[in-house]
Order: C-alpha cells, then structure tokens, then sequence
C-alpha cells in the first residue's frame, strides 16, 4: 500500500461511521422544510385568495385583516395544521420506537392491529358512550373518546407483544400474524357496532376507516394534544435504551438497561400516541414505517437523533399528504389514509424484499 | 472474585445444571470447558444472570440480585455467543454502545477515542463506517468484542476489579485472530481484571487459562490449573473418546490430542 494513500486513510478514519453530524445536518434541514410546509398548508384550500400572513399577524395586532380570513385561517385551517404536525410527528415516533421495541423495521401501529385496536376504543366510545351513566359521561366529557382510543390501543399492543415475544425474543413472523388476527376481530367487533350505530354516530364512524385531517377543530386538538406532547417528550428518553435493544434484550440488559421497565414505558407511550392520534384522525397507515426507513437511510439508525427527525418528518409527510388529499379530486377531499396507503403500501414491499434475508421471514 | 454457589437450572423437566459451585478470582483468566450439552454456556448466562437459577451469584462480594443492570454495568461486560444486530449501525456505532454503559455524558465527551482503541486492539481499525451487517462472522465477533471491551476499559477502576465474561469468544476466527483475543484476554487479568470464558478449544485453554472448571452433565468434574484439569482420565471420560494429554514441545503447558482415535480401516467398516 502507497504511504501516501495510509496517511490520507488514517486521517479519514475518526469521522467514518459517526453519522451524528449528518443526523444534525438532517435535522436543521428537516425544521425548515416543516416551517415551510405548514405555511404552505395554511395557504392551501378550496378558498384561494386567502391573506394568510395577514390573518396570522393580525393576531399579534400587527396587522388588519378581514373576518372572513380570520374565520378560515384561525378556525378551520389553523387547528387542521397543529392537527397534522402533531397527529404526523406522534404516528412518525410511535413507529420508530416500535420497530425498536420489536427489533424490526417493518413494525408500524397502523399495521399489526394497535391502531384498530386504538380504532375499536373510539368506535365504542362513540356509538356506546351515550349509555354510560350521566354522571360518568360528565367527568369524561370530551376525553372519553381519546381515553377508550388509548385503553384500545394500549390493550392491543400489550397484547401483541405478549403473543409475539417468547423468552426475551420477539418473533416478527408471530408479530405480523397476531396483528392480522387482532385487526379481523377488532374490525369484526367494529363492525357490530357500526351496525348498531345511529345515522348521526354512522357519520361520525365513517372516517375511522381511512383517516381525515378534514374534522379538525381546537376541542379535539386541546383533548389530545397533551398526551402526544407528552410522548413526543419522553420518546428521546428512551433512545440509549432502544439502540442498546438492537442487539437483543440479554445484552441491553448487559448494557445497563432495566429493560422490563423500559419495554413498559415504549408500550404506555406507543399506545397513548396513536391513540390520541386515532381519536382525532382515525387510523392512518403507513407513516409509521415511511419515515423512520427514510431517517434510517439518511442518517443511521441511532434513536438520539432518529426520534427527534422522525417527528419533524412524519409532521412534514403528514401535512403533504392532508394537501395532496385536498387536491387531488377537489372540491371534494380524498380520505388521508388513501394517499398514505398509495405512497407507503409500495414502499413497505420495497423494505420487505430488500431486508427478506435480515428479517428471516 | 465472582462466586456462584449452589447453581441448578432446569427446563422443561431437564436439569442442565445440577448444584454447580464456581468461583473465578479477579487477575486471572478463568475457563469453561466441556462437551457439547453439558452446561458451560448455561452456567456463564447463570452467573450473568440471563437465565433464571436457583443458588446464588456474587460478583466483588456483592450478591448481584440486589445490584441494579446499571449498577452492574460498569464492574461487567458480556459478550454473547452469536449477536444480530436489529438495524444498520456501523461498527463505530456498535462499539459506542459499550461506551455509554455507566458512564455520564461528561465522561462520554472524554472518552470519544476509546472505540477505536478498542478496534484497532481487535484488529478491526479501519472499519468503523462499515455497516454490521457487511462484516464477515469473524469479523462481527471482534467488533462485538471491542464493544465489550469499551464497556470495562480499565481493568480495575477505582480499586474494584472488573469482570469480561465470553461465550466461545474465538469460535468464528481463525488461528492468528484467536491468539489475539485470548492475549487481549491475558492482558485484561493481567493488569487486574477477571475474564471468564467458556471455551471449545483445550489447547488454547491450556495455553492461556489460569483456571479450569471442567463441565460434565450439568456438574463440575473437576476444577484446577490446566495441568491437573486436562489429564487423560477426566478428558476422556468426560468428551466420551479417548484423549491423551502430552506436552508441548515449547512449552511446559499440557497439549491434547485425539491419540489413539483414529479408527482403523476395520472399525469404520
């Protein structure tokens, strides 16, 4: 080997394979680009000569704008927006730290039955929320709907992980099986609740389906927005513990995690997310699993910096999506989890062929 | 001085290990031997308490049911037989793991350089931005190893010895690879640490332990320095074949060969 080539070889060396610089670079971008999508979804909508600067500084007093673009910019498309980004940040981690927790890319909420199980919660919520007790209906007021979406989501994710995890090893093929089995009784059960369903809750229930940005309003958003706050706060919390649970539970263990109590955090904080996600926007798929196979390709797969960018990216592919689903067959609005399912349904074969000898499935 | 008293483990309606006593003392590398399915690897994930047993654990005196993982994290290490790795990290990103183990962020700036001591001390300087999944299976155990390593750098810290447990750690390398995991071993206890190592080789055991328990069905056979461990009675009674130890011809270490084990043209028909 030519000294020259050693010498230049050496000095490369301390930088290869940190990518931490590259996740930060990743991240600056990533917050930019989120800045400038929720601008440009403010902006976005059947009304098309709206002053959107205008309305957003006459709130400051910085600025006079007139009622009508204050109505739809402060009352319909602002809380759509908060909506989106937080919704698409909440679904974004929850997947990253379930494919952490099950040691596998391909785990999503929305696919293995948590966001049915999560679905299940809110449809009975609605359609059998009218016969609990006045009293109770009281406490509960506006929660119950989020709540029984997080008893949902949380019973199916605990239950998922027990079915599939034998001996401290998580079997993807067990996963993936039991999801389906609990999405077919979850939709079965579902089902016979729609059926017993009002007109009035029928319309309610339609759009648990496919998901919609499009019944945003600020009550919703302040019922749920403290439990996905919340998450996305504790989520980084739990990154030393996820890469450590990438070589398995014995040897995170060995690493000087408490691994049992970690495993209770990420299941609490998975089935809280996408159940507060799916109380306000039904079941949207695939984000889950979009966003942190981008992040990992990108930048590595350490949850220190993959959790953050995944909640600025999910909230960015969320809001493009809500656009898309606006556009596309205007005036009326495409469900969101059609446009998600078009663009992520494809990508999740890609990520199957591409790691079938990794996943040994 | 790590010392495991009374260890039985049963599964299903198989008791692995049957009331085993094992103790390793600090500066000195311990080995594990014996035939296949006869508990080594059963009693090293007991002792590092992967497995549910019965009988107790202490490590530096201290009964490890009532140490925390983080608590024991920094006096051991584990490396484990065969490890996948869930996603794509690069080998600098495996060995970091290590580091973080116990150690505060302040520390962590300080210690940036200790994976690629690490690598460079297994080998493997210059593959820090591979990817895992890329290495060979040679390969993949050394970096294991230097994430093992950064995990319990210093030998002793703060007058307390620390302890490197291996499973099989040379079974994927080849012969060079080998001598340089089992003197990175020697130097671990030389400089006051513990290694404890399940082994299949006799002959490097016999080069580079201290120790040796020798595992029969879930039992201790016997337990000592190699020269009274690897005698042809307990060999070959326990590995079912005939063995007969000899000596080196450098070296005053016990060597083992399969003499007299080569069938004959008659016995093989």
């Amino acid at each position: 080997m030519a000294v020259g080539h050693t010498l230049a070889f050496q000095q490369a060396a301390p930088m290869a394979g940190d990518r931490r610089i590259r996740a930060r670079v990743t991240q600056v971008m990533l917050c930019g680009a989120l800045v400038l999508t929720m601008l440009l979804s403010l902006g976005w909508g059947a009304a098309s000569n709206i002053d959107v600067i205008g309305a957003l500084l006459a709130r400051l007093g910085l600025a006079e704008a007139g009622p009508v673009d204050m109505t739809i910019v402060w009352d319909i498309r602002m809380p759509r927006m908060i909506t989106g980004v937080l919704v698409g940040a909440a679904l974004a981690v929850s997947g990253a730290v379930m494919q952490g927790l099950f040691r596998n890319p391909l785990a999503d909420p929305g696919l293995v039955g948590v966001s049915a199980g999560a679905g299940l919660g809110a449809v009975a919520a609605i359609v059998l929320g009218g016969l609990m007790p006045v009293a109770v209906q009281q406490i509960t007021g506006g929660y119950l709907i989020p709540l029984a979406a997080f008893l949902g989501g949380w019973a199916s994710t605990l239950l998922l992980y027990r079915v599939a995890t034998n001996g401290g090893q998580t079997s993807v093929a067990t996963m993936l099986l039991a999801g389906i089995a609990l999405g077919g009784l979850t939709g079965a059960v579902t089902g016979v609740l729609v059926y017993a369903a009002t007109d009035d809750q029928l319309r309610d229930l339609t759009f648990w389906g496919m998901g919609s940005l499009g019944g945003a309003n600020w009550v919703k958003l302040y019922s749920a927005s403290p439990v996905i706050l919340a998450t996305l706060v504790t989520a980084p919390f739990l990154a030393r513990a996820l890469d450590a649970l990438a070589l398995g539970e014995p040897v995170a263990a060995h690493l000087g995690i408490d691994v049992q109590r970690m495993k209770r955090i990420a299941i609490m904080s998975v089935a809280a997310s996408v159940g507060a996600s799916v109380a306000i926007t039904g079941g949207i798929g695939f984000i889950g699993i979009i966003v942190p196979h981008m992040l990992r390709l990108a930048q590595g797969p350490e949850h220190r910096m993959l959790l953050p960018n995944a909640a600025l990216l999910g909230a960015i592919v969320l809001l493009l999506s809500d656009m898309i689903s606006r556009v596309i067959v205007a005036p009326a609005e495409l469900p969101i989890g059609i446009v998600t399912a078009i663009i992520g349904a494809p990508l999740f074969l890609w990520i199957l062929i591409k790691n079938r000898s990794m996943l040994g499935i | 001085m790590i010392s495991a008293k009374n260890i039985t483990v049963t599964i299903g309606a198989r008791k692995i290990l049957d009331d085993v006593t094992f103790d390793a003392a600090a500066g000195k590398v311990t080995a594990i031997v014996g035939p296949n399915g006869s508990g080594k690897t059963t009693l090293l994930r007991a002792i590092t308490d992967e497995i549910a047993h019965s009988g107790t654990v202490a490590i530096n005196g201290t009964d490890t049911v009532t140490m925390s993982s983080a608590a024991l994290s920094t006096v051991r290490a584990v490396l484990p037989q065969s490890g996948t790795v869930a996603f794509p990290f690069t080998v600098l990103e495996l060995v970091r793991l290590g580091l973080t183990a116990g150690r505060s962020v302040a520390d962590l700036r300080m210690l940036d350089h200790l994976p690629h001591a690490a690598l460079k001390r297994v080998g493997l300087d210059g593959f820090e931005g591979q990817l895992i999944q890329g290495l060979s299976g040679g390969e993949r155990q050394r970096a294991q190893l230097a994430r093992v390593l950064v995990q319990v750098w210093e030998p002793v810290l703060d007058g307390t010895p620390r302890w490197l447990f291996l499973d099989e750690p040379v079974s994927a390398l080849d012969i060079g690879h080998q001598l340089v995991v089992m003197n990175i071993a020697r130097a671990f206890a030389k400089a006051g640490g513990g290694v404890v190592a399940v082994m299949h080789d006799l002959n490097l055991t016999s080069m580079f332990a201290d120790h040796v328990t020798l595992l029969h069905d879930g039992q201790v056979r016997v337990s000592g320095a190699p020269d009274v461990v690897f005698n042809d009675t307990d060999l070959s009674a326990c590995y079912g074949c005939p063995l007969r130890t000899n000596t080196a011809p450098t070296s005053t270490a016990p060597w083992i060969l399969p003499q007299s084990a080569i069938l004959t043209p008659e016995a093989i028909q």
